[in-house]
């Protein structure tokens, strides 16, 4: 196979050909830090890429194979993660100048994971600073460039992780989500990424942000990689007292299951306030298509969710400001202005209202589960309301609509994040710009399975997540 | 989308709360703070008001647990 024929493989396809022996783990390895290193002009996408200790441990793999030990289902597969997972001796600069030069004192359960279902890791991910921006910028490491168009945001703050996946230059890749952190950058590049289920995957060993909302998910070019990784890294952790404990589903033979049957809920209001044009026919095509499938389309009342809105960013506010108090006391000037600002929001969160934020919580996922899951099986929305912005329009200088060109941003992908649900973006179509549009689908908390199947059956019967950016 | 209510949290209050937290508060930014802070405050206020006395901070998980399957 030449290089472009591997790096145009799926996790899925590249676990199976190198178990079969049809390609070493080895050869894969140098054909993505190959890709990689070629894009990297472009894109900024890489933090790092760790060549000679990717290829020294793909070499260990394809000796273990060849002994006959296979480490797990994703044996010798390399990928590359957001730089917020920590690994031992190792220091994660998480988009910041502040932990650049900090060696990780343990690995993240998510890579312990990882490496468990025997995949490697050959490099690192840019991302917003501390995974507080929505965009894609960062003025510490240079602005990350969507791999569709490079004056375009990859969305943030998995930036990295989306524009690397669209390039073909990691086959899936970690990223964590807040308030959309996976989902934005899915979304403006074209890529599958799911937000887990508070509490379904264990944060030990990453960056934190927000305790009460952050979550850690995949992002990859199919459905079925991102079930993939997401079995390899669910379920209880004693080192991560939020962890939920059930028994985590085999998403990947769930991904059979038939569509007919399920419900699926288009909102009367909200998601639709504010969307462009383009992304609502977009959302159309996508109900037609779910439709054909043999799925049920209803519409669905929501709750007042602008409410909630306020509520989660005071906890995330205030939960970031209190995790960042002494850098920020210390090294104010290591921040950029953009986040500085953003930290500093918490510093004059009330503690009444951040205990009420959190009160809210059980009786907005309680009103929200009886006004769409007591009719539907998952709610289906733009995961983004308005066409991808380009770098310019939300830099510093963007402007006086820049604040509210970056609210809508993460408009449609916050509500998950305070209502703890899963929600998975896959691509819906492109703009006429020739820019990826993503649908989103919420769940009941823990069916991923059923997030998975939808969308995995969606991006058959559409073929859109096989298109390649020119690069 | 709800427009940013007037600012009925103090650019002083905030430099106060700032500062007695250790952080430096310049004018600018203690404004900033302000203003976020009432934007988020106003916005959810009419929902803390209908919170029930016993809710509680850890409502979530067993809300969760309901709906899950």
């Amino acid at each position: 196979m030449t290089d472009a024929e591997l790096v145009a493989l799926d996790c899925t396809a590249l676990a199976a050909a190198i178990r079969l022996g049809r390609v070493t783990s080895e050869r894969v390895t140098e054909a993505l830090i190959a890709r990689a290193e070629a894009v990297q002009p472009a894109l900024n996408a890489f933090v790092r890429i760790d060549a000679e200790q990717a290829l020294r441990a793909a070499r260990a793999a394809d000796l273990d194979l060849a002994a006959g030990r296979v480490r797990g289902p994703l044996h010798g597969v390399p990928m590359a993660h957001k730089d917020m997972f920590y690994r031992l001796g190792v220091p994660s600069g998480c988009g910041s100048r502040i932990t650049a030069e900090r060696p990780a004192t343990t690995t993240a359960t998510a890579l312990e994971r990882l490496d468990a279902a025997g995949a490697l890791q050959f490099g690192v991910l840019n991302m917003a600073e501390f995974a507080f921006g929505p965009t894609g910028h960062n003025w510490h490491l240079g602005h990350c460039r969507n791999a569709w168009s490079p004056e375009h945001v990859t969305g943030g703050s998995s930036s990295g992780s989306g524009t690397a996946v669209a390039a073909r230059a990691t086959p899936a890749a970690l990223g964590s989500d807040t308030g959309g952190s996976i989902r934005m950058p899915a979304s403006f590049c074209g890529v599958a990424g799911i937000k887990p289920t508070y509490g379904l995957v264990s944060r030990a060993g990453a960056m934190p942000l927000s305790f009460s909302m952050d979550t850690i998910g995949p992002l990859a070019r199919t459905v079925e990689d991102c079930a993939l990784l997401l079995r390899a890294i669910a379920g209880a952790d004693p080192r991560d007292p939020t962890c939920d404990a059930r028994p985590v589903p085999d998403y990947v033979a769930q991904l059979q299951r038939p569509v007919r049957g399920l419900v699926i809920g288009r909102p009367r209001s909200y998601f639709y306030d504010a969307c462009d044009p383009e992304i609502l026919a977009a959302m159309e095509d996508s109900l037609d298509r779910l439709r054909a499938l043999g799925a049920t389309v209803v519409d669905v009342d929501l709750p007042d969710v602008d409410a909630w809105n306020a509520a989660g960013t005071m906890v995330i506010s205030a939960e970031a400001a209190a995790v960042h108090g002494p850098w920020l006391r210390s090294r104010p000037h290591d921040y950029s202005a953009q986040v500085l600002a953003r930290l500093r929001g918490g510093l004059a969160v009330p503690a009444t209202a951040y205990i009420d934020s959190l009160r809210l919580r059980g009786r907005a996922i309680a009103e929200f589960g009886a006004a769409v899951f007591s009719k539907v099986d998952v709610l289906h929305s733009p995961t983004i309301e308005l066409a991808t912005p380009t770098i310019a329009q939300t830099d510093v200088g963007g402007g006086p609509g820049m604040a509210a060109l970056l609210a809508r941003v993460t408009r449609l992908t916050r509500p998950a994040n305070f209502l703890g649900l899963p929600a998975l973006s896959v691509p819906a179509g492109f703009s006429r710009a020739g820019l990826p549009i993503g649908m989103q689908l919420t769940g009941r908390p823990f069916d991923e399975a059923t997030l998975l199947t939808l969308g995995r059956a969606y991006q058959r019967a559409t073929g859109l997540h096989e298109r390649a950016p020119a690069l | 989308m709800n427009p940013s209510p007037p600012s009925d949290v103090s650019s002083q209050t905030a430099a106060s709360l700032m500062r007695a937290q250790g952080h430096d508060a310049p004018p600018e930014a203690a404004a900033d703070v302000a203003a976020f802070a009432a934007r988020v405050l106003a916005g959810s206020r009419a929902a803390f008001d209908a919170l029930a006395f016993e809710d509680e901070p850890a409502g979530w998980t067993a809300a969760a647990n309901r709906l899950a399957r």
